[in-house]
């Protein structure tokens, strides 16, 4: 693991221009997204600082690594920070419930009761979306995502290739969008 | 070579968004991905529908879709630094990682204790709305429920309550136990915008018979089955 390796030393004279470019690039990308993908993993870890700490480190060293591939459009390496977050955390999860539970789950203590502020008026909105969409598309989200299940574990229960599964994936995630954006989502 | 549609690579952009392709095949596309104009755009348009998928996703996850952003120009920050380095990559092929990987921030990495928050099994583990209106259908209420491992999250939407009321949301357990799962005022006359409130309840909700909402001085405004 990457994680475990520690940075050596920062010379107090070394923290300037002159600074190796490696350094300063990833100094600027922990200064520009630690704090917002924190924010946003948080979120996905239900509360877990710790985990969404992990989860933000790995995700800003991959940007380092794919450094000055991903940054052609406006928007876009947000977007593929958060997407890679994003599957970290999918993935730690899928890793966590693959192998029997080393620590019981002490009930309420450890569950994080959400900022419910600003999520009232969209699980409602992204119900109606969802089931504005075609049966196939629905369900297309409901065997995978919704229900936690990879293309291909989807695929193995419908029994269906899957290739078919991520086209349909790929329509229902898109038709999703479109009637998101039609009920004022930005 | 002929291959069938559904091989293109292009499709993968939202399960890769979605973060629901098995961890070889992410990558791969990650591959694909640097160099398609195209999936570039498309991972742009559809970034943020899982976090608004997440709303309606039982279990521990809470994304809203106001989520957090970089600040403006954050990526202009970076982006000629990335190129930078980028350049300097293809000239040298030394690994410096090692030394920088943790910089800044050092955070112990220490194994993080197994919870167990994700439901057990599948079902029901997506958001439910339920609605219903008076009978003169002045007033109207959607609710939805969301299920925890703590019992479920309740948001709600009224309209045309007229006001002024001391309201409390009531949840009927399909064994007749109530609880509350928030209380609020509405103030004198009726109000423009629908009003929106969360809640939460211990019970399943699988065990929530009903929804009341009651008045503190007068009949209940109305009742919202749930099952």
């Amino acid at each position: 693991m990457w994680g475990v390796q520690r940075y050596r030393s920062i010379s107090p004279q070394g923290r300037t221009a002159d600074t190796d470019p490696e350094e300063q690039l990833i100094t600027a990308l922990y200064q520009e997204f630690r704090g917002p993908l924190l924010r946003n993993v948080r979120r996905l870890t239900g509360g877990d600082l710790q985990w969404a700490e992990d989860v933000v480190q790995e995700t800003i060293f991959r940007a380092w690594k794919n450094a000055g591939k991903l940054n052609r459009e406006p928007g876009l390496l947000w977007a593929w920070l958060m997407t890679v977050a994003r599957r970290i955390v999918i993935d730690g999860r899928r890793r966590r419930s693959a192998r029997p539970p080393e620590v019981e789950a002490d009930g309420l203590d450890n569950a994080w009761v959400p900022d419910a502020s600003d999520s009232t008026l969209s699980s409602i909105v992204v119900s109606d979306a969802l089931l504005s969409l075609s049966e196939e598309h629905r369900e297309a989200l409901m065997q995978t995502y919704l229900k936690d299940r990879t293309i291909n574990e989807a695929a193995e229960i419908l029994g269906v290739p899957p290739g078919t599964v991520k086209s349909r994936v790929y329509y229902a995630l898109r038709a999703l969008r479109a009637a998101l954006k039609e009920r004022g989502m930005p | 070579m002929y291959s069938p549609p559904q091989f293109d690579p292009h499709y993968d952009v939202a399960a890769y968004a979605l973060g629901i392709l098995d961890p070889a095949e992410s990558e791969a596309f990650e591959a694909h991905l640097v160099d398609c104009m195209e999936c570039q755009a498309e991972l742009l348009e559809l970034h943020e529908v899982p976090a608004a998928l997440d709303l309606i996703k039982g279990g521990p996850v809470d994304a809203a879709v106001a989520a957090p952003q970089p600040r403006r120009g954050g990526e202009a920050a970076v982006a000629s630094l990335l190129d930078r380095v980028a350049k300097r990559r293809r000239r040298r092929t030394r690994t410096l990682w090692l030394a920088v990987a943790a910089a800044v921030l050092v955070t112990a990495v220490t194994p993080v204790a197994v919870r167990e928050f994700w439901p057990a099994s599948d079902q029901e583990a997506v958001a439910q709305t339920f609605r219903a209106a008076s009978s003169t259908k002045d007033v109207q209420a959607a609710i939805s429920l969301i299920p925890k491992e703590w019992g479920t999250e309740v948001s709600v939407e009224l309209t045309g309550a007229q006001g002024p009321l001391q309201c409390t949301l009531v949840a009927v357990s399909t064994s007749g136990e109530t609880e509350t799962v928030a209380s609020w005022k509405v103030p004198a006359g009726k109000a423009e915008e629908p009003l929106r409130i969360t809640g939460t309840t211990s019970f399943d909700k699988s065990s929530i018979k009903r929804f009341e909402f009651r008045t503190n001085n007068g009949p209940d405004l109305l009742e919202v089955p749930a099952s």
